[in-house]
């Protein structure tokens, strides 16, 4: 039960910036960095090697947003996300492949239960604090490797799921990369939205609050549970809907590509706390350096020093947490502020 | 049938063998100010989590407005109207003042406009408006101290419960929260205090009651407490005979 009194505080995981914009500049802004995303959209429309890189740039920008609902604004550092893009990526296919049902409609089943068995298994866990909660969601995506391993029947097991190619709107499955890249895109900017809205909403103020001190919190009239909880079910289903069109893209799934740390449980993690962990536009600067960067390094040492691409994005990471604590995201902001003293 | 805003009948708090409080009654009317006083170690703030729901009482009974509270959570407590400050200030560091009170102040208004509206004038009431943009991680200590207060008042709470807000304070921000919780007390706020400063509790305590070891041991006007030889006797240990 409660065990000390209240002088124990919590070390925050993040620090971010935090100013109330008016909602005409936030919308403002939200619509200028979206366009500006756009931009190479519109520059490399045909080149298949690029698109194939902004495909992945835009979807996991959106999922890095949306994890960045629960880790970084609420503080609560999951890694155990990968469970929830897994569980939408089976569910979309499984539903495409058995009963043929189209993968516009077929992401929401996903959706919705992660908005529920998000909750519910994140629940046990948020007694838990700071990285003792990160290792915690980690052997979350443990079990749902094991599991995927096993309930043969809803993955195909390790052999996976393969979607055969027949391209149509109603299918999701197009001939050209450039119409997955504007689907993307379409979902980053969603989440985007969203994560905007949470952070001006009472939940965001709530998440904020128990990510600093949660004693602090309770005494405000927070329900801190209620708070993390309704942050997971959002968090979870948009990291579900990722998995829909992760699936649909790549058409060919197995348990070790979801459940892959690198690749998509501590990816969440690293693009946000690269662009800034806690901000709005963290995560998807992010996305934007990292995931070029590291296709770049793949296809340059991938012959020569396979894994080699790993140790340059460590290494970058470590750099990022000892001299950028606040990400890109943060040193643009103080180069801002510092530019708009001046100019006074 | 007690008419008491806050009753506090026999609490007792037990840490495996410590007993940190031990049957404590009290009365707190409604629009009263008291004063909890105590050297260190006596149990203040271990009794102030109890009634604000930090830590659950191992015996006794804490009501408020005639609700049982012993076993509510503190967001509950909320929002029945016990605000609180902690004696070492929890000021939310990353978010800016204005935000602060704005935690608060979303308790009884859900829109972004209202609350950032209420808060303002939270602000204003403890003198941190200036301050409102500044981070509370770079705040000085005495405006952290008024932000607590100002996040507590944004609750718009029936009952505030002040621990040590003096603590660290130079004389005239001493005079100043003085002057900012008797103005609270005057708008009809019912203000329970723990102080150390005696200085303090001269000011404002028509009640003051006396904590040591656990145990309340004295209760009354101030100027009577004060000289009582058992509370001379706590707070400066037994005269040499």
């Amino acid at each position: 039960m409660s065990s000390v009194p209240s002088t124990a505080t919590v070390a925050p995981l993040a620090r971010s910036s935090a100013t109330i914009l008016p909602l005409r500049r936030t919308l403002l802004l939200l619509a200028l960095g979206l366009g500006l995303a756009l931009l190479p959209l519109l520059l490399l429309a045909g080149n298949r090697f690029w698109l194939n890189i902004l495909v992945y740039t835009y979807l996991f920008a959106g999922l890095s947003v949306a994890w960045n609902i629960i880790a970084g604004y609420g503080g609560q550092f999951s890694l155990g996300h990968a469970v929830f893009f897994a569980v939408g990526a089976y569910m979309t296919a499984r539903l495409f492949l058995v009963w043929d049902i189209s993968p516009w409609l077929g992401f929401i089943p996903g959706a919705a239960l992660c908005a529920l068995i998000g909750p519910l298994i994140f629940w046990p866990t948020f007694r838990l604090k700071g990285s003792f909660f990160a290792i915690a969601t980690l052997a979350f995506n443990e079990v749902g490797l094991v599991m995927a391993n096993y309930l043969e029947t809803l993955t195909g097991g390790p052999r996976g799921l393969q979607i055969p190619y027949q391209a149509s709107l109603g299918n999701m499955i197009f001939a050209h990369p450039f119409a997955y890249a504007v689907l993307m895109f379409g979902f980053m900017a969603l989440c985007l939205a969203i994560a905007v809205w949470v952070r001006r909403s009472r939940l965001g103020y709530y998440l904020l609050a128990l990510r600093e001190n949660e004693d602090a919190a309770r005494a405000a009239g927070i329900d801190v549970a209620s708070a993390k909880l309704r942050a997971t079910a959002i968090s979870a289903a948009l990291s579900a809907t990722g998995g829909a069109l992760f699936v649909m893209y790549v058409r060919t799934i197995d348990p070790p590509t979801l459940f892959s740390l690198s690749d998509v449980g501590f990816k969440f993690a690293l693009l946000a706390l690269i662009g800034g962990i806690g901000t709005i536009s963290g995560p998807v600067l992010g996305a934007f350096l990292i995931i070029p960067a590291e296709s770049w390094l793949r296809a340059e040492l991938g012959g020569g020093l396979p894994g080699m691409h790993l140790a340059i994005l460590g290494a970058l990471m470590l750099l990022a947490a000892l001299f950028m604590r606040r990400g890109l995201a943060g040193v643009l902001d103080s180069a801002w502020r510092r530019w708009r003293g001046r100019k006074r | 049938m007690s008419t008491a805003f806050l009753s506090v009948r026999g609490v007792g708090r037990h840490f495996q063998g410590l007993h940190a409080v031990e049957d404590v009654s009290f009365d707190v009317g409604r629009g009263e100010i008291v004063s909890i006083i105590g050297p260190n170690g006596a149990g203040k703030t271990t009794l102030f989590n109890l009634l604000t729901g930090q830590l659950a009482p191992t015996s006794g009974e804490i009501r408020f407005r005639d609700l049982v509270l012993n076993r509510l959570r503190p967001d509950k407590r909320a929002k029945l109207g016990l605000g609180r400050t902690f004696q070492i200030a929890k000021p939310l560091a990353a978010l800016t003042a204005l935000e602060n009170a704005m935690v608060g102040a979303f308790l009884h208004h859900r829109s972004l406009h209202d609350a950032e509206a209420h808060a303002w004038a939270k602000l204003d009431q403890v003198g941190l408006r200036a301050r409102a943009q500044v981070r509370a991680g770079e705040l000085t200590l005495s405006e952290r101290r008024r932000l607590e207060v100002a996040r507590a008042l944004a609750l718009e709470p029936q009952i505030i419960l002040l621990d040590e807000v003096m603590a660290g304070l130079n004389p005239s921000e001493v005079a100043e929260m003085i002057g900012l919780v008797g103005r609270l007390n005057e708008a009809g706020l019912t203000i329970l205090i723990i102080e150390h400063n005696l200085k303090v509790v001269r000011a404002f305590s028509r009640r003051v009651i006396v904590l040591d070891h656990g145990a309340k041991i004295a209760e009354g006007d101030a100027q009577t407490i004060l000289s009582m030889p058992q509370v001379i006797e706590a707070y400066l240990g037994k005269r040499l005979k």
